[in-house]
């Protein structure tokens, strides 16, 4: 179960990496600085906020023996914070290959293990859809539409899909927004709904909505 | 040659595009324009759809491509400028990249400062040969949700992403906030843009 214990075990993780990083830097100066912010933004209120209430609505329904695709994983957050929950397989898919060296530092104690695959997660998923039992990504406002469609429809009817957007627009890195959870329900072609909902976040240029949707 | 004008979004109106030609095209009558925009209408120059789902300044990253239908020569003007005289004498280069120095910047330490990721250039005026600069599309897509994050725009990740580049000659542009008397275009980068009755507020 995810408590206020986790999440402190979580935030001193952080301090720890990023206190490394910092001293890596004054000895390579390649090393690059913004990672300590990016980090400490991979935990910020709404970050850990969406989460939460992730593992409130979805963890009750992941068996251990479930097969997980997080797509945007960032720094696995999410998959530390699932791990309270269930033991099930849980794949991180990103881009970005720094995430992978920080992230497999923040998932270090945890069994088992959460694992990596730096690259496009949207190929990541297709190429192993019908292994996969549950398709997860809490950033899909950055998944460009096209690709977003590709994915879903490639979703086999069986799969559980948890997904999370958002409807703010001021963020430029977000390119496939959605109005309502209902936008988001219909973009993600679920048909059995078992979860839906908004909540209002505080965004550096005001409020907006964050949206989820669980089903198949 | 091209003339490339980046519009992308609702800020940007096509009149401004429409302007912009007239007042270019006498110093480059046998240009191509182009508009690489998502919204066509009223544009009365050549357009080209976008190629990639980006937003905002970060389009001007795509001109860069090898997608980018484009030969030889290529110049970027952006939209919130206004052009006071013949701008050539100070587009000469090609090749590299060339951009603005950002001559209300450059001599600040503070802009200077490494962590902070700043910049002292600036894309208003850009000059390349196209194809060339393949590498600096092909870099912001190998991470670039973490660029966009990292830097406020394409100035600040040309310049701290540290590619070859090179810089137009001062008098190029004069920055309407700190003005450089004689320049032959007037930008509003970062501040509000008013022109044809329209209001582009800063950072649009």
């Amino acid at each position: 179960m995810w408590t206020s214990m986790n999440l402190e075990s979580l935030y001193r993780k952080v301090l720890d990496i990023s206190q490394q990083h910092y001293t890596d830097s004054k000895y390579d100066e390649s090393i690059d600085l913004y990672r300590i912010q990016d980090l400490y933004d991979c935990v910020n209120h709404n970050q850990i906020k969406s989460k939460e209430w992730l593992v409130a609505e979805a963890g009750y329904l992941l068996a251990d023996d479930d097969k997980m695709c997080i797509i945007g994983a960032w720094y696995g957050v999410l998959s530390h914070m699932l791990r309270a929950e269930t033991k099930c397989l849980i794949d991180n898919i990103d881009m970005d290959p720094y995430t992978k060296v920080i992230g497999e530092r923040l998932v270090a104690d945890l069994n088992p293990q959460p694992s990596w695959y730096l690259m496009d997660g949207v190929d990541r998923y297709i190429e192993n859809k019908d292994w996969y039992t549950v398709l997860c990504s809490t950033s899909c406002e950055h998944i460009p539409p096209n690709r977003f469609f590709e994915l879903m429809k490639a979703r086999p009817d069986d799969t559980l899909v948890i997904a999370q957007s958002n409807n703010n627009e001021s963020e430029l890195e977000h390119l496939n927004i959605h109005e309502s959870v209902n936008d988001l329900a219909d973009q993600c072609m679920i048909c059995d709904i078992y979860y839906s909902g908004s909540k209002e976040f505080q965004g550096i240029n005001g409020k907006y909505e964050r949206h989820m949707v669980i089903g198949k | 040659m091209n003339i490339i004008f980046v519009k992308e979004g609702p800020a940007y109106k096509a009149v401004h595009v429409n302007n912009l030609f007239k007042a270019l095209r006498p110093y480059y009558p046998d240009a191509r324009f182009i508009c690489y925009t998502d919204d066509p209408k009223g544009v009365d120059i050549e357009c080209i759809p976008l190629l990639y789902p980006l937003r905002k300044w970060w389009n001007k990253l795509v001109l860069f491509s090898k997608e980018f239908p484009a030969e030889g020569k290529c110049i970027l003007f952006d939209l919130d400028i206004k052009v006071v005289r013949d701008p050539r004498e100070y587009i000469t280069n090609f090749h590299p990249l060339h951009t603005v120095s950002a001559y209300w910047k450059r001599d600040l330490p503070k802009y200077r400062i490494p962590h902070a990721f700043n910049t002292i250039i600036n894309s208003s005026v850009l000059s390349w040969t196209n194809h060339k600069q393949t590498h600096i599309w092909e870099h912001f897509n190998t991470n670039r949700d973490y660029f966009m994050r990292k830097y406020r725009g394409i100035d600040g990740f040309i310049y701290n992403e540290k590619f070859n580049i090179r810089h137009h000659e001062d008098g190029i542009l004069s920055r309407v906030e700190s003005p450089l008397e004689g320049a032959a275009i007037e930008s509003w980068n970062n501040v509000d843009f008013n022109e044809f009755g329209i209001t582009v507020q800063k950072s649009a």
